[in-house]
């Protein structure tokens, strides 16, 4: 049977989109908010919402027994973790069923065994699926050890890891330890859980990613291939569907790989298995047990909702396509909108949106957790919203998603609104030619240009004068000024 | 009617002087910005959004101020730029500060040198946490720790002023 209310256990444009979903299958949406979010565009954007304590994610977010007490209270009948957060917690999935709630998601079993890179590993090795080679650190051993055992460069990874948090690329001994010291504590922090391991670090590869979706019933099917290649700090910020440049031959190998390690675990949820690829060589990375961020490309792709598929497999519906069945038509690039300065190591920078124009045109999609006049909380990730557009062909998916950055406009905090715009523009990465290295090989000392410095000094100029209220806010002002004199003009209404 | 106005763009100083040709439908300027001259359009604009033309191009562009430093969008790109009254130019932009200040609001992780100790220019001095990420804050000049103006665990604001530095020569 269909849910009647569902909790969403998330926050920012990921709990919108599923707001959104709940919506459309007329089912109710409760979302949960921090101090910091009391006026965040997830809580208007749900039917419900409920308090469940201070900004710091690990007092609310992230605080297992806050959010089942508000599934609780709330009654709701099931729970969405979207992604990040507690959605590859085992733990959680398991207290959210045992407080009589579904979880959105694959089993406990699941998560835990694919959560556990190392375990992981384990396990796509015996499912006859390709790997780097790699090492934990284990007791008794230095770090010296292990880089002797695999070779430099080594990437330093959280075992409970993803996203790039507690990573670090490692390209002699005598940085190794500060690295190892460095990404424990980060995945600490970030995960609760500060075991790491090593895995040789292939550097010019592309990072390729299978989407899966399993049901309940033992049905189990691959919806294509996403490239997200173009990554900062081993975070991605353009995806894409399909892969520019793959062969046949290894697209077979990847989907095959994917689906036996789906199957591995009786996977029911929508789930990816990330690869890294270059030319025929396929390593596995880890599979994501969870919505990614990326989805969009793929649902602009294949024509299908996958926060909806998500739903409806959890309430036990056996999945209503076939491998078959399944066809991609032309193309999809995202960007993801991010609060920092690419011109700085891409150093958050949170602040109020003070201006947000959005563009508008057929073929492209806005998910987004700001909104004008909203305050960016520094306590989560600076990722503001993503915006994704589909084309014909993936020539046609660029020149649309440039066209719209070119109209996104977000003041306030520095984006990465232009860097992208610079990064699309790449003719390499017109043809296709990318690699996790782009960024390094392409953009390093990246700055803005000055192409049009005279229209922004003009405008700046001959800005209508703000003055500021007793309450601190900037309002027009209908003072003595060039403004005010100048003929032809609407005249200021306060 | 003349405007002068100097602003500061990634550490380059710019100067611009407007001077107003006609009123009509919009407003018409001669523009010099760095010495060369332009025609410059204006139509319709509130305080934050100027349709502006200048030389041959036509554009909408987004504007916002706080802190003395004006946000300008055009087409897809935010050009920040920072007021200059009168003849103050900023000359202390161009080399390293002996000062560190936080570049973003966050969390003092760990602080990784000492009152007294003598630094060169790029080595680590404090891990700060911002949005869940660890961000080392380097030394931008050779010296010795003066005064650390924060600990270990302390939330600090953009801006805020954590260590500073003094010639290593001065004891």
């Amino acid at each position: 049977m269909m849910f009647r209310k569902i909790l969403i256990a998330n926050r920012g444009e990921i709990a919108v989109r599923i707001a959104r979903a709940c919506r459309e299958m007329d089912i109710e949406s409760v979302a949960v908010y921090s101090d910091a979010d009391r006026d965040a565009p997830h809580v208007r954007a749900a039917d419900h919402a409920v308090h469940i304590g201070p900004s710091a994610a690990t007092e609310s977010y992230l605080r297992i027994p806050a959010i089942i007490e508000a599934a609780r209270s709330a009654e709701c009948d099931a729970l969405h973790p979207g992604y990040g957060f507690l959605a590859e917690n085992a733990g959680f999935a398991r207290a959210v069923s045992d407080a009589g709630v579904v979880f959105i998601g694959p089993s406990p079993a699941a998560i835990e065994t694919m959560g556990d890179k190392v375990r992981a590993r384990q396990i796509a090795e015996s499912a006859g699926v390709p790997l780097a080679p790699s090492c934990e650190l284990r007791e008794g051993e230095t770090p010296q050890d292990l880089g002797n055992r695999i070779g430099f460069p080594v990437l330093v990874k959280a075992a409970a890891g993803g996203g790039g948090k507690g990573m670090r690329i490692v390209r002699s001994q005598s940085e190794l330890e500060t690295a190892i010291e460095s990404a424990r504590r980060e995945a600490g922090s970030a995960f609760g859980d500060d075991r790491v391991y090593l895995e040789r670090f292939v550097e010019r590869a592309r990072h390729i990613e299978v989407q899966v979706l399993g049901d309940h019933h033992g049905g189990i099917l691959h919806i294509g291939e996403r490239e997200c290649s173009i990554q900062r700090r081993h975070q991605k910020i353009i995806e894409e569907s399909p892969a520019p440049a793959i062969a046949g031959e290894t697209r077979q190998t990847l989907t095959t790989a994917a689906l036996a390690l789906a199957r591995s675990v009786d996977y029911a949820n929508a789930g990816t298995v990330e690869f890294l690829v270059d030319g025929s060589d396929v390593f596995f990375l880890e599979m994501n047990t969870r919505l990614q961020v990326e989805h969009p490309v793929t649902e602009w792709v294949y024509s299908i909702d996958l926060v909806q598929a998500q739903i409806r497999i959890a309430a036990g519906e056996r999945l209503w396509l076939r491998q078959d069945e399944i066809s991609e038509r032309g193309h999809a690039i995202e960007c993801r909108i991010y609060a920092e300065d690419p011109a700085r190591d891409f150093s958050p920078s949170p602040a109020r949106i003070d201006l947000l124009r959005t563009p508008e045109a057929p073929w492209l999609r806005f998910d987004s957790g700001i909104r004008e006049g909203f305050t960016i909380p520094l306590e989560y990730d600076p990722m503001l919203a993503k915006l994704s557009a589909w084309g014909e062909t993936r020539e046609q998916a660029r020149s649309r998603i440039i066209a719209a950055l070119e109209e996104l406009a977000i003041l306030g905090p520095i984006t990465n609104g232009s860097f992208l715009i610079d990064v699309l523009r790449q003719p390499k990465f017109q043809n296709g030619e990318t690699t996790t290295a782009f960024l390094a090989e392409h953009l390093a000392n990246w700055t803005q240009g000055t192409a049009d410095l005279p229209i922004a000094l003009a405008a700046a100029a001959l800005q209508r004068p703000a003055v500021r209220t007793r309450d601190g806010r900037a309002t027009e002002a209908a003072q003595d000024g060039p403004w005010q004199r100048l003929g032809g003009w609407r005249p200021f209404q306060s | 009617m003349k405007i002068r106005r100097k602003y500061l763009y990634l550490g380059t100083e710019s100067e611009i002087v407007l001077d107003q040709k006609k009123a009509g439908d919009g407003v018409t300027y001669v523009g010099t910005i760095d010495g060369s001259e332009y025609e410059i359009q204006i139509e319709n604009s509130d305080a934050h959004t100027a349709r502006i033309g200048v030389g041959a191009r036509t554009v909408t562009a987004y504007l916002s101020r706080r802190d003395g430093v004006t946000q300008v969008f055009v087409r897809g790109r935010v050009y920040r730029l920072e007021g200059i009254e009168g003849t103050r130019a900023s000359a202390t932009k161009s080399v390293g500060s002996p000062e560190i200040r936080s570049p973003m609001p966050g969390k003092i992780l760990q602080i990784l040198v000492s009152d007294g100790q003598v630094v060169e220019a790029g080595d680590d001095l404090v891990i700060l946490e911002a949005m869940k990420m660890e961000n080392r804050l380097r030394a931008e000049v050779s010296g010795r720790v003066a005064s650390i103006e924060v600990g270990e665990g302390d939330r600090v604001d953009d801006g805020q002023l954590l260590i500073r530095l003094a010639p290593a020569s001065q004891h």
